[in-house]
């Protein structure tokens, strides 16, 4: 259900940010899709960890996410630069999004393997 | 649990509806320094050394000392603290390295010192939401959310007339001055006398916090060299609206939390369980 309401909510990001931006600053509005389409990538992804975390933080298991969220950060740094002096902001956000994305990927493999052993296994 | 997710979300929708208003009514100058400041001071909040969760940890096993109270909201206390003074110091050297040295016409030191004190009172409200949970004070808190978040309309009808960002600013605070006021009468009947508190491992769960709000609020500090005032606006309002709807799929796996603690205690944590399956003698 969860990945439902994510891919619904996060397909309506970018029109919503473009639809806001023409509101208010209209000379930003493409821009605001553009980054809309970036980032709802990244945090979609994201989002669709949240069950994950959320059971195996009731297990008292935070390893997964810490690594994951260590996993994004770097990515993110150490695209953000290149990125961002290549393609400006918009290469920013890809590399913020590329990190919520590889961090995401890795996770639900992580926690698929992890929940597979039960909640009493451990290691 | 409904009723938690509807306080989580009246608790963020301000900030969402602040950003919006902000980026009709504000010049882009003024409103990417408002960004900016509004950014570093959630992450600030996060950065409470654990104090939200210690108040709700302590709370659900019983009532709190008042000098424990004031403990822990000086220590949430302390990185706003430190965020006011530094940006209060520094603000003309970062506004010049992040903001092409557009300051906001506004007085952006005068912002970053309004800012800063409504992050102070807010990480202050964390600390009473963690007590409230923790009390199972579930309608107060959504009453004093619900507050906190209608201070917000005054300012919000007044900045079209005014324009400035400290008007934001103003919101910003006097909603977390109002939503700590009226969770104050809850709060008393939380205070007692403490018993024996066990120890409580919040120091992963800060770290993961501390991680986590780097990905979702400091991005603007690697966004702002790169983007001038126009792009840093349009980042932050497609990542305010990318973070709501992240918010509604969290709030839908709270319950799981709750699973997998009944999980673990059939079968006990891993190291409960590892301690079980060690050799004795």
């Amino acid at each position: 259900m969860i990945d439902r309401v994510a891919l619904v909510g996060f397909l309506a990001v970018p029109p919503l940010a473009w639809a806001l931006a023409r509101l208010t600053k209209p000379e930003l509005a493409q821009t605001a899709l553009a980054l809309g389409a970036i980032l709802a990538t990244g945090h979609g992804l994201h989002a669709t960890t949240a069950p994950l975390t959320a059971y195996l933080s009731g297990l008292r298991e935070l390893g997964p996410e810490l690594a994951y969220l260590v996993l994004a950060c770097a990515v993110t740094l150490v695209l953000a630069l290149p990125l961002g002096a290549w393609l400006g902001v918009e290469g920013v956000a890809v590399a913020v999004a590329a990190g919520l994305a590889v961090g995401s990927v890795w996770l639900r493999r992580r926690a698929a393997r992890r929940l597979e052993r039960g909640p009493g296994a451990h290691g | 649990m409904l009723r938690i997710g509807a306080t989580q979300a009246v608790l963020l929708a301000p900030s969402l509806v602040l950003s919006v208003v902000g980026l009709r009514y504000l010049s882009l100058p003024d409103y990417a320094a408002w960004a900016l400041l509004f950014a570093l001071g959630s992450a600030a909040i996060v950065l409470d050394g654990g104090a939200a969760q210690l108040a709700q940890i302590h709370r659900t096993d019983g009532p709190l000392g008042a000098g424990e109270l004031a403990r822990l909201v000086g220590l949430a206390s302390v990185a706003p603290v430190v965020l006011t003074l530094a940006l209060a110091a520094g603000w003309e050297p970062l506004a010049r390295a992040l903001l092409d040295g557009d300051t906001g016409a506004g007085g952006g030191r005068a912002l970053a010192l309004a800012v800063g004190a409504g992050t102070v009172v807010r990480a202050a409200q964390g600390v009473g939401n963690g007590v409230l949970i923790g009390a199972g004070e579930d309608r107060a808190r959504l009453v004093a959310a619900s507050a906190g978040a209608l201070a917000h309309l005054p300012f919000l009808v007044l900045l079209p007339a005014v324009g400035e960002p400290w008007v934001l600013a103003a919101a910003y605070a006097g909603g977390a001055v109002v939503g700590v006021a009226a969770m104050a009468p809850a709060l008393r009947r939380s205070i007692g006398v403490p018993g024996v508190r066990r120890p409580a491992a919040v120091g992963t769960r800060s770290v993961i916090a501390a991680l986590s709000v780097s990905l979702t609020q400091l991005d603007r500090l690697l966004v702002a060299p790169f983007a001038g005032a126009g792009g840093l606006a349009a980042y932050d309002l497609a990542s305010r609206l990318g973070a709501t709807a992240k918010l509604a799929c969290i709030m839908l796996s709270v319950g799981l939390t709750g699973e997998g603690a009944r999980a673990a205690g059939r079968v006990g944590t891993p190291s409960a369980v590892a301690a079980r399956r060690a050799p004795s003698g």
